[in-house]
């Protein structure tokens, strides 16, 4: 239950997140990045990561980077948004653009709250550029191109920087949510004009919404099987602009580019647009993705986790040779085993930089990151930046005590309950911040409930000092509701990191994409030997390894079959014969860690000479080895 | 107080069906004796744009054929190009529609399309001929007339031009070309299109390939006639054939050991729509996203943005079957309502299309995820139909011959003088050797042969009227006032929907598809006041009311009027004076009706 969408509104990404706010990273063992001195000295770009970046600030930052760092950084654009603001990128190289070289792409900003996310994934980029050394062999871009598109909600992130405030994560061409042939008539409105939309409690006997017991700035959702009944409607601050007798049913703009995407599209449901791809953004994105089989490992900054509190998993599709034979299940959103494995051991490796574990989603329906596993196979790396803690930091209160309920009954009526008294007018101060007496009661209310996640959220924020982060619930004379309340969380409250936090944040991303590198699939020639067994018969025996903690391809990669096998080539000197064996095979799958895949040859050869073998991927690299054949 | 109503009027000019006899431009013409036989019958007016129908053609020569059409009535056809294929050719979409009964987009539509498979050749003259049937029939044919004043038809004949054009151009089997020609790594080798079937006798035909292996293969020559072969029987005793069959006429084009694995373009447009879109590893040929080719998606785009579109119809080629959705089972079965209307227009396709099978594509066929037919209905809301437009049964009507090799070869040899079969010829194959290549041409057996390609058009373009004929025609069929205590009035209006098709199908109403349609009464100010309104539950106790919430004086009516179908609804007002009653909605014509009170 969610207080803060009591009409079944869904805002992906507001209500979850994840936090990745520690001091300490842990880096792949592998691992020797520069020491953080040497990359800062190196580094024109302004190190702070602490801004909210506007689309311009954002294309500015883009454009200083590539001014400080135009030997390994250039800008691309995937395409435009719906209102036609350019989504830019930076593409980081070493300049060696070689076959099979890998890239990893790191996209932030996708659901349009996640404003911040920008700042992270354009942090990794600046800390990429800056730290990079042609002779650092260890160096991420020694090993791999680095895409980032710190933001593809532009016109999402848009909202964060207009006035009034407001956090509905819409984007999109805009949505007839009322079907009354009109779009976007009635959207939220800043009702008192404090210069945000927030929320409004409107007392109806109809309301199913009653104080949260533990604290009355929270509201529960009623439940009747436990005598209660409702005091409110909550409804999102706004009018009934066209006279329908709803309020601010018809938002503007409702389309989300985080849930447009095909995997799992939910049809016939406004928020994710009338059909996958139709948001420009998210086509620009899919297009993006495909013409770039280099892809061997997708992060995300936004509003997504498949790292902190992990996602569901399935069973690894059974069936042979990389060859998958079961029935073909519809794709559930479930990470196959072997790759809900990997991202235990990256969440375990990134475990440093996640100080507290997240609710958020893994692979929500329509997400970029469920289409980027489930359809195109690649491992994606999520992080939800930060959401707002449901209970206060340990050291404040260790046990939820909740106010005390001077009623002694368990049913509150709206005669009975302060809050209603309040907005009646009966008790003419307002309740929060809540009173001494209620910090201070020790005994917990006659309820059967526990304190919602929202108490606990005030509870964090009482003891922090982003109190702005609430507003208080205020009487207000609706001009066509009357008396209600207008309060509640502020807009981006519970997604947007602290300002303290922000640097920190920003810098373990960077350090963790930086020690990525040796987890990426490398495809090895471990041995090549040719054996004379008879006066022109050769025995060719080959044994191809990968020793990254990636596999060659992922699980649903194989079964997607949208990753491209390796392919080996057998060369032969002139006049040579193949008696068994093919030349030319591709390696489907093959395991990280010491992956093994050997192959034997039998061949007639006239001349023996020089025999070469050449492996080559679209994102594991190349090999190439030759083999002198020796008379015995 | 007795009833007040006293005058009625339609005011809608939309609604009045043009005088019969009225060509657009407002001539009169004259239905003499020479008039009557066109509709089916052979003696009596020659069409005015004469069209070999018994033929099949490549894209530039339907276009042309379409032109023809659009010259000789260039009020009536028009079209606009939605975007192009991949191999650059236009995507046309014609709009027929009679211009003085209302712009198209004012009443309901028909969608009809075909060729979405580039080999389903035939569905694209299915298309033109529906046009040419409609326009050559106009203004001598009530039924025309009155289909032509109240609806309108959106025609694209080509939704794979490329594949169409391959198919006539190149060398082809009766089963390829069915992709678009966009360069596709089926083998994902990183090479595109680089193993396709090969030509190697270079016939223009695609054929088959078998060898005589004695001893050591798995079928035998008929004895009757070595053009066929017959397997050889399980049997304990080792005994094998003496010939293997080895396939479509090919070579292995890029020596990865697989023949034919890479060809030209490799997926299906009828699996990318996005209605259930699921990704390659669940269907074939969906592509990386939905509508991701361009052919499909200025299609879907022109759809969306025509939401007039009430009835769909596709065709296909190969099977004899008049095919709904679902395409898969767990989408569930459509409302009960709907598949009431389904299988009335589907029975009635059964009696106008002999052999074809009315039939639910995921029960009947196969599972089909993202398929064009159930774009239209699942996700838009639009009754629609997949037409199999051939089965090569058809070949011998009566059931006396069938689908044996022995029978089509019989067919081939007696009504077709063997033009439709290559014979079987040696070739020498660089992987195996000495081999023969033979077998039947690409137009034998998914396409019909020229003197049965007209019926086939004839009885489909009947079968689209007849679903075209069963659009929502809502009609305002009686209003009454009365008087109400207090001095107020009740203002009862009953709309209906003469048709079988409902303005709004239960789908789009169950899933908010579109916009709902609307009752709506405009006052004078002043004069009447709109006090409330309620649809009437019960047609002799009338205070049973359903009261509307909201603005009584507009009202949305999200499951609009059913089939054949009506609402009355009740206005309780005040004052006296005109006021206009109206019903819009996206798939019908919209009507009004002045009523005074006095």
């Amino acid at each position: 239950m969610h207080l803060l969408f009591p009409r079944g509104q869904t805002a992906f990404g507001l209500i979850f997140g994840s936090v990745l706010c520690a001091t300490a990273l842990a880096l792949p063992e592998a691992a020797s990045p520069l020491p953080l001195s040497h990359r800062a000295q190196s580094s024109p770009v302004p190190a702070d990561a602490t801004n909210l970046l506007t689309n311009a600030a954002l294309s500015a930052r883009l454009s200083a980077l590539v001014g400080a760092h135009a030997a390994v950084a250039e800008t691309f654009t995937i395409g435009n948004s719906r209102s036609g603001i350019s989504i830019e990128g930076v593409k980081l190289s070493d300049g060696l653009d070689t076959l099979g070289k890998p890239a990893i792409l790191v996209v932030g900003n996708i659901e349009a709250s996640r404003v911040f996310s920008a700042t992270i994934a354009l942090s990794v980029a600046e800390r990429v550029a800056a730290s990079f050394q042609a002779d650092n062999a260890d160096h991420l871009l020694s090993r791999a191109t680095l895409f980032v598109i710190p933001r593809l909600n532009v016109d999402g992130a848009s909202a964060r920087f207009t006035v009034p405030l407001f956090d509905d994560g819409a984007t999109g061409h805009g949505v007839d949510n009322d079907r009354d042939g009109l779009m976007g008539e009635d959207g939220p409105a800043d009702v008192n004009g404090d210069g945000q939309i927030t929320w409004m409690r409107v007392p109806d006997p109809e309301g199913t919404w009653l104080p949260d017991p533990f604290d009355h700035r929270a509201q529960v959702e009623r439940d009747a099987s436990h005598g209660e009944r409702g005091t409110w409607k909550v409804l999102r601050e706004g009018f009934d602009s066209d006279g329908d007798d709803r309020v601010a049913e018809d938002a503007p703009n409702d389309g989300l580019v985080s849930r447009n995407f095909p995997a799992g599209f939910e049809e016939h449901t406004a928020a994710a647009g009338f059909f996958a791809g139709e948001e420009p953004e998210v086509r620009a994105m899919m297009d993006f993705v495909l013409a770039h089989p280099e892809l061997a490992l997708v992060v995300t900054f936004d509003g997504t986790d498949n790292l902190n509190s992990g996602p569901q998993t399935t069973d690894d599709p059974s069936g042979g040779r990389g060859r998958f034979s079961g029935p073909r299940t519809l794709p559930d959103g479930k990470v196959l085993e072997s790759d809900a494995n990997l991202l235990k051991e990256f969440g375990r490796r990134a475990s440093a930089i996640r100080k507290e574990s997240t609710k958020a989603d893994a692979y929500p329906n329509g997400s970029f990151q469920r289409w980027i596993y489930e359809h195109r196979g690649l491992l994606t790396l999520d992080f939800t930046a930060w959401q707002m803690p449901t209970e206060a930091a340990k050291s404040a209160q260790e046990e939820s005590e909740p106010v005390e309920d001077k009623s002694s009954g368990s049913i509150s009526t709206p005669s009975e309950d302060p809050d209603v008294a309040a907005w009646n007018g009966e008790v003419a101060a307002p309740l929060d911040p809540p009173s001494e007496a209620e910090e201070s009661a020790e005994e917990k209310p006659d309820t059967w409930r526990e304190a919602s996640e929202d108490a606990g959220r005030l509870k964090w924020l009482d003891a922090s000092d982003e109190g702005a982060r609430f507003v208080a619930w205020q009487d207000f004379d609706h001009p066509q509701l009357g008396a209600v309340q207008i309060g509640g969380w502020a807009p981006f409250a519970l997604t947007e990191p602290p300002s303290a936090e922000r640097q920190v944040i920003a810098d373990a991303a960077a350090e963790f994409v930086l020690g990525l590198a040796p987890s990426l699939a490398q495809i090895e020639i471990a041995s090549f030997t040719a054996t004379k067994l008879s006066k022109r018969l050769w025995k060719i025996e080959a044994a191809i390894e990968n020793n990254s903690l990636l596999p060659l391809m992922t699980k649903a990669g194989a079964r997607a079959r949208t990753i491209r096998p390796a392919r080996l080539e057998l060369v032969l000197p002139a006049k040579s014969s193949i008696i068994a064996g093919e030349a030319k095979q591709q390696i489907r799958e093959l395991d990280g860690a010491g992956g093994r895949s050997e192959f034997i040859w039998l061949v007639d050869i006239a001349n023996p000479e020089h025999l070469g073998l050449n492996i080559t991927t679209d994102h594991a690299g190349t090999a190439s080895q030759a083999c002198t054949l020796e008379e015995k | 107080m007795g009833p007040s109503q006293l005058s009625l009027f339609i005011a809608a000019s939309l609604f009045a069906l043009p005088a019969l006899g009225q060509d657009p431009s407002g001539a009169t013409i004259t239905h003499g004796d020479s008039d009557a036989g066109f509709p089916g019958l052979g003696a009596g007016r020659a069409p005015l744009i004469e069209i070999p129908w018994n033929r099949l053609s490549p894209p530039e020569k339907l276009y042309e054929d379409l032109d023809r059409l659009a010259a000789q009535w260039p009020t009536m056809l028009s079209y606009e190009v939605l975007g192009e294929s991949i191999g650059g050719i236009e995507m046309r979409v014609y709009t027929l529609n009679n211009p003085a009964t209302g712009p198209a987009s004012s009443k309901p539509a028909m969608w009809i399309d075909g060729n979405i498979h580039g080999n389903e050749v035939q569905g694209g003259e299915a298309v033109v001929y529906t046009a040419w049937y409609l326009l050559e029939n106009f203004t001598h044919n009530a039924r025309v007339d009155d289909l032509l004043s109240r609806s309108s038809f959106y025609m694209l004949p080509m939704v794979n031009p490329d594949g169409r054009a391959s198919w006539f151009a190149d060398a082809h089997n009766p089963h390829s070309s069915r992709t678009g020609i966009k360069p596709t790594d089926n083998d994902r080798d990183g090479l595109f299109d680089e193993d396709s079937p090969d030509d190697l006798d270079g016939d223009g035909q695609i054929l088959q390939m078998r060898k005589y292996v004695p001893g050591e293969g798995t079928h035998n020559l008929d004895p009757e006639d070595p053009r066929i072969l017959i397997p050889v029987s399980a049997n304990d005793l080792g005994v094998k054939g003496d010939w293997v069959m080895l396939g479509t006429e090919g070579i292995d084009n890029d020596g990865d050991g697989s023949t034919n694995e890479d060809g030209v373009g490799g997926y299906d447009m009828n699996r990318s729509w996005p209605a259930m879109w699921m990704p390659e590893h669940i269907q074939f040929g969906a592509g990386p996203y939905p509508l991701f080719w361009p052919e499909t998606n200025c299609i879907a785009k022109f759809l969306i943005s025509h939401p007039n579109v009430a009835s769909f119809q596709s065709f296909h080629n190969n099977g004899g079957m008049i095919l709904r959705g679902p395409g898969a089972e767990s989408f569930g079965e459509y409302p009960r309502a709907d598949v009431r209307v389904y299988d009335e227009i589907g029975r009635d396709g059964e009696g106008l299309l002999p052999f074809y099978s009315y039939m639910i594509l995921w029960k009947d066929l196969y599972s089909v995820y993202g398929g064009e037919v159930n774009f239209a209905y699942e996700t838009l809301g639009i009754m629609s139909f997949t037409n199999e437009l051939w089965n090569s049964a058809r070949m011998n009507p009566d059931g006396r011959k069938g689908e044996s090799s022995e029978d089509r070869h019989w067919s081939d040899d007696h009504l077709l003088m063997g033009a439709g079969f290559v014979d079987w010829h040696p070739f020498d194959h660089p992987l195996y050797g000495e081999v023969e290549i033979g077998g039947f041409r690409k137009d034998v057996g998914r396409v019909p042969p020229t003197f049965l390609i007209e019926e086939m058009l004839h009885r489909n373009a009947l079968f689209c009227i007849r679903h075209a004929e069963a659009m929502p025609d809502v009609r305002i069929r009686k209003t009454e006032v009365s008087d109400l205590p207090g001095g107020l009035f009740a203002l009862d209006v009953t709309f209906e929907n003469l048709r079988e098709i409902p303005t709004r199908t239960a789908l789009a109403s169950q899933k908010g598809i579109g916009v709902p349609d609307r009752l709506s009464i405009e006052t004078k100010k002043g004069k009447t006041e709109v006090v409330s309104a309620g649809f009437r539950l019960d047609k002799w106790r009338d205070q049973l009311l359903d009261l509307v919430e909201g603005n009584p004086a507009s009202i949305p009516l999200e499951d609009g009027i059913g089939s054949r179908g009506e609402v009355t609804l009740r206005w309780i007002l005040s004052g006296k004076g005109s006021v206009e009653v109206s019903w819009k909605g996206e798939k019908g014509i919209d009507v009004s009706e002045v009523v005074t009170i006095k």
